[in-house]
């Protein structure tokens, strides 16, 4: 398999496009916000430093990246993430706060592969196979996590949306 | 009356992740870059009014302090930058505490840590370069480790709650030992109990065509309290 590195400039352009859905994908695993913004940096940042040879696509060694980090950091940090649970992670378009709050912490409930898979597909914008690509899992397999999660959060949503 | 998935996708997106901060790097590269006006500022500026003025000790006055705020802030970095590798905690016995070790060469940061030996791989390894070593990764599976030594936890760090995962990264010779060991993710008090129990260490040695062959690898240790 080949292995790139990637240019500053390209690390810049990376950081810029994609890091609010990476730091929300953080954020889904961490519930911290200033925890999940050291994780995308420090991922960030071995990216900018050079020491990074990557497999495949940019996009999805940083998807792996983040949950690999922010997986140990939760390890490490477990009492502190506790007591913060400060992650707001979504932005509500105005009037709909409620609905936005009802939302997030619907994605709370949902195991992480539910919800990991969700983050990728609604907000990372990208396929089921670019999605399992990134997870490491196969694309029936996305699609059907993606089925149950989207279900559930249908189901929790759908009363308060169509009010 | 129900939504149908792209409906209800659209719904979702209306909900937008938040931006985070700038990467802290653009500051850094712009203190670099005022650091560097600076030094050239500091270069020039006294050549000049050496030459147009040789005399005149007011004018290189300014100057003169100039060059001295760009090599403090040189210094500064140095002192950071050294302050990683330095590990004086000593590691007396303790029994509570545990550290857990793996050796984890698949870790995303660790691959490609600069060395100071040549990039090497199982091609230059072959054509009988003097540096006969490999580095885990990719085809090249890490060696079997015979004896396994666990670090001291040690006291001070323990009594100070001191926790956290260290990366050494090794060198383990052509007889299965480990010759060379570099700090790669510091804990400094944790650091010399994480080298002292990792230099202990002995593996398979590796074969190479049926030679032995020094391996490089990225070990982690996880020093972690009840």
């Amino acid at each position: 398999m080949s292995r790139t590195k990637v240019d500053r400039e390209h690390v810049r352009t990376l950081y810029e496009r994609h890091s609010p859905v990476l730091l929300a994908y953080a954020l889904s695993l961490l519930h911290d916000r200033a925890a999940s913004e050291d994780v995308l940096h420090q991922v960030f940042m071995r990216l900018l430093q050079g020491n990074v040879a990557i497999n495949g696509p940019p996009l999805h060694y940083l998807y792996r990246a983040i949950r690999n980090t922010s997986l140990n950091y939760r390890r490490e940090h477990s009492r502190e993430l506790e007591l913060a649970q400060n992650g707001h992670w979504l932005e509500s378009p105005p009037g709909m706060e409620e609905t936005g709050l009802a939302l997030q912490s619907a994605l709370a409930e949902l195991p992480d592969e539910q919800r990991e898979i969700m983050i990728l597909h609604v907000w990372g914008q990208m396929t089921f196979e670019e999605a399992a690509a990134a997870l490491d899992i196969s694309s029936n397999t996305a699609a059907s996590r993606y089925r149950y999660a989207l279900a559930k959060l249908k189901e929790r949503l759908q009363p308060l949306a169509k009010e | 009356m129900d939504w149908s998935d792209d409906e209800f996708e659209a719904f979702l997106r209306q909900f937008r992740p938040r931006k985070p901060k700038a990467l802290p790097t653009h500051r850094r590269a712009v203190v670099a870059l005022a650091t560097a006006v600076v030094i050239v500022v500091a270069l020039v500026i006294p050549t000049r009014f050496a030459s147009k003025s040789p005399a005149a000790n007011d004018s290189t006055q300014t100057p003169a302090s100039t060059p001295s705020a760009a090599t403090n802030s040189g210094d500064g970095m140095s002192q950071r930058r050294n302050r990683v590798p330095e590990a004086n905690a000593t590691p007396p016995d303790a029994e509570k505490g545990t550290a857990m070790v793996s050796s984890s060469p698949t870790l995303s940061g660790l691959r490609g840590v600069k060395r100071p030996s040549p990039p090497s791989n199982a091609v230059t390894a072959a054509s009988g370069a003097v540096n006969r070593r490999l580095r885990v990764g990719g085809a090249v599976k890490p060696p079997i480790k015979l004896v396994d030594v666990k670090p001291v936890y040690p006291e001070d760090a323990r009594a100070a709650g001191i926790e956290g995962v260290i990366i050494l990264g090794i060198v383990i010779g052509e007889d299965g030992s480990v010759i060379e060991t570099r700090v790669l993710r510091s804990i400094p008090e944790l650091d010399q109990a994480a080298i002292d129990a990792v230099s202990q260490w002995q593996f398979k040695p590796t074969l190479l065509n049926g030679e032995p062959v020094e391996v490089e690898m990225a070990v982690t240790i996880n020093f972690t309290l009840p």
